[in-house]
């Protein structure tokens, strides 16, 4: 970050504050506090104004720099002035709001224009861990922040703290403040504009970003080729609750946990297949599988040996069915007939369906369980979480949304973990597809779980489109009250990879 | 008398054991007939199929029509089908099994003079060449390249080819696609048969106004294996199984030669 001239930057436009702020225990009394970051980039290319305290200038400059990890030369070497509304703090929490107001004044403020809290430490390469006294700042920010407002916060803070802080969150979603929890700053890049260079501010507009973008100066995402070095993981989330004893919207006869159960058992069997190749060995180490249900108790779904495990190598999935049953297909003889033949269908788990939609407890059991696995697995395709329910989760006072935002969070250098949802809802509005916004959807469990999905990565829309959806950018992976069969084919171009 | 030299260079997917490699290739002993053979990645021992085709080419090509190919197939998909132990089969090798194999094919056949006529001597030769698929055909005449075969531009190359499989089912509809091309050459002509990844290189560059067969010249197992890495490192070619076969047309052919894998 030095001051060189730049040539190309436009005649003085507007001065533009981006005001970010954090929370604070200031004062002898350690008294809750918040202080305001200022910060605006100066066209003029003056040098960049540092708080008055050189204590905080220098840490604000490794800040900055640890932000910028990762962008492209010309950006890292724009300068901001930036200023604190006082400097009345210590540590090191404030680097959060420090690195947000740094990147949205250079590159222009797009996404949510009201009051942005953020607290975290950010590391060398623009990770952002946990701060200190968490409790007390959810506290007083839940007295301070209003509907509306932004609280960004990191990802390891409520896994490590007790129940009351993950309560007095709840509080605050359901109050309409909206929680991000990260674990790198560029999981924020839908707060900035990426896209526009800095000498044309004045086209800066704002808009609605994509919650996924890519990583500016990085690689693509979601291109990691699956391989036995690099397998990916796929995680399904199977509501068991006693509603899925119903039969599938306008459908008679068996239920619709029926009817779910075959459908992730003849998955399975898909996958397995799709990794074999040889006679001379078993299928290959693609993937790690788990299946994951949640009713009347959250944990493991798989039958027979497997009983209890979470993520099971597909090999071991392959030799541990909990049976095989002989079943009868139609299939074409190859002179434009149909005839009859025997094969095997394998099943890990049989349909269960009593209980609550404890589906925030799901996902934080999925949160538990893919937290390690991206840790060794960081140049892997991440992992792709199906989750298959009828309705409203019962717990987390009915808002599975930050649960779901924390596994959403959770990333391999490929990407973040992709949650898709699927909703057999028992309402009976029509079926929705890949949707790009929640216009349209009867309810708000609908929505919640409409807000809850990750976009489609590029590979799945293409697969999509080629299966004949009309999937537009923004479109989530989201299927609202599909039939049985758009559910398998969903569940079909969902874990849709390329496999070598 | 005209005949061809080949040199045949092949290599897996990188990271790949060499026993993973799924192309295959072949000619015989008067370089009459050259074929090759790329196995589908998502097929059961689409190694044994590649390898089943490309003798099968060898030994007696198919007429270049749809029906007579489908006929012809029946050979190879026995091999393949021999070449399996049933028996032994777990239930989702079984399934996997029975879902077939996959495969594009390449095959080429010289009309070389026969050796009692010496009047055809420095005579030009008459080619011609089949292919479902994307494996690929390049002749090359002193610094042009004069015939492509049967992918135009790089930008053709796609991930789901036309593949002939052992389902008789499949390969039926896979029959659209049979290409046919026939050519002439001369002494010092050269050809390139590529599988897919080095094919869509050697186009690429075409493309971009170079002469790509020059790095394919007086090469060894050590500077292909070099050259493959290479462009793979700087993504200039795809991780694939990568197979070339490189034939000169020169006067008086020696020794006859064949070779297959």
């Amino acid at each position: 970050m030095n001051c060189a001239s730049n040539p190309s930057k436009p005649a003085a436009p507007a001065r533009r504050d981006v005001i970010v702020e954090f929370p604070v225990a200031s004062g002898r009394g350690g008294r809750m506090n918040h202080v305001r970051v200022i910060a605006y980039f100066d066209s003029l290319g003056r040098v960049v104004s540092m708080p008055s305290s050189r204590n905080h200038a220098a840490r604000a400059k490794v800040i900055i720099d640890n932000a910028r990890y990762g962008e492209h030369k010309p950006m890292v070497d724009v300068d901001v002035v930036v200023h604190f509304a006082n400097n009345d703090f210590d540590g090191d929490s404030f680097g959060l709001a420090l690195a947000l107001a740094d990147k949205r004044a250079r590159y222009g403020v797009v996404g949510p224009t009201g009051r942005v809290m953020a607290t975290g430490v950010v590391g060398p390469q623009g990770e952002v861990t946990a701060v200190g006294a968490f409790p007390a700042k959810v506290t007083y920010l839940e007295q301070v922040l209003k509907s509306g407002d932004l609280f960004v916060y990191p990802t390891g803070n409520p896994a490590t703290t007790e129940m009351t802080v993950c309560e007095a969150l709840q509080r605050m979603q359901n109050k309409g403040i909206v929680l991000r929890a990260v674990e790198h700053i560029a999981q924020l890049s839908d707060l900035w504009n990426i896209g526009v260079a800095l000498s044309s501010p004045e086209r800066v507009t704002a808009s609605q970003a994509p919650e996924m973008t890519q990583t500016q100066g990085g690689p693509a995402m979601y291109t990691a080729e699956i391989s036995r070095v690099n397998p990916s993981c796929l995680l399904f989330l199977i509501d068991q609750s006693g509603s899925m004893s119903d039969p599938v919207g306008g459908e008679s006869g068996r239920s619709k946990a029926d009817r779910l159960a075959d459908a992730i058992n003849r998955l399975l069997y898909e996958l397995i297949i799709r990794c074999t190749k040889s006679q001379s060995e078993g299928p290959r180490h693609y993937y790690d599988v788990g299946v994951i249900g949640y009713g009347s108790r959250v944990g493991s779904a798989l039958g027979g040996r497997l009983a209890g495990r979470d993520l099971v190598p597909i090999p071991e999935v392959a030799d541990n069915p909990a049976r095989v049953e002989d079943r009868q297909r139609k299939v074409e003889d190859g002179v434009g007939g149909l005839i009859e033949e025997n094969v095997k269908f394998a099943v890990w788990f049989d349909a269960v369906a009593n209980g609550g939609t404890p589906m925030g407890q799901a996902l934080r059991q999925v949160r538990t369980l893919l937290a390690p696995w991206v840790q060794s697995h960081t140049s892997s395709f991440p992992p792709i979480v199906i989750n298959i329910t009828d309705g409203e989760a019962t717990d987390d006072n009915r808002d599975p949304r930050p649960a779901a935002e924390a596994v959403r969070t959770l990333s391999t250098m490929d990407g973040n973990v992709l949650l898709f949802n699927l909703h057999l809802s028992s309402h009976s509005g029509a079926p929705m597809l890949y949707p790009e916004s929640e216009a349209g959807l009867p309810d708000e469990f609908a929505r919640q779980l409409f807000q809850m999905s990750s976009l489609l990565p590029p590979h799945i829309r293409e697969a999509a489109h080629s299966a004949g959806y009309a999937v537009g950018p923004q479109a989530r992976g989201f299927v609202f009250n599909a039939d049985i069969v758009e559910v398998i084919k969903f569940l079909d171009l969902g874990t849709r990879a390329e496999l070598r | 008398m005209l005949g061809l030299r080949v040199q045949t260079f092949s290599l897996p997917k990188g990271g790949y054991r060499p026993e993973e490699y799924e192309d295959a290739w072949a000619y015989d002993v008067a370089a009459t007939r050259l074929a090759l053979a790329d196995g589908a990645a998502d097929s059961f021992e689409s190694r044994l199929w590649a390898q089943a085709l490309v003798q099968a080419f060898i030994h007696a090509p198919p007429l270049p029509q749809r029906e007579a190919l489908l006929t012809w197939l029946d050979t190879p998909i026995q091999v393949w089908k021999q070449g399996i132990h049933w028996e032994r089969l777990p239930w989702y090798a079984e399934e996997k099994a029975r879902r077939g194999a996959f495969a594009t094919l390449l095959g080429v056949t010289f009309m070389w003079p026969e050796a009692e006529c010496p009047e055809a001597v420095g005579a030009v030769v008459q080619w011609q060449a089949m292919a479902v698929g994307d494996a690929c055909l390049f002749q090359v005449r002193g610094a042009d390249l004069v015939a492509g075969f049967p992918v135009a531009q790089a930008a053709d190359f796609g991930t789901t080819p036309a593949l002939l499989s052992t389902r008789l089912d499949y390969s039926h509809c896979s029959l659209e696609a049979l290409g046919t091309c026939a050519g002439e050459c001369i002494a010092g002509d050269l050809f390139v048969l590529a599988t897919d990844a080095l094919a869509a290189w050697f186009l690429g560059q075409v493309e971009a106004g170079e002469h790509p067969w020059q790095r394919l010249l007086a090469l060894t197992d050590d500077t292909f294996a070099a050259l493959v890495a290479t462009l793979r490192q700087e993504g200039a070619m795809r991780n694939d199984d990568v197979t070339l076969v490189v034939g000169w047309v020169i006067e008086d052919m020696a020794e006859p030669q064949s070779d297959a894998q």
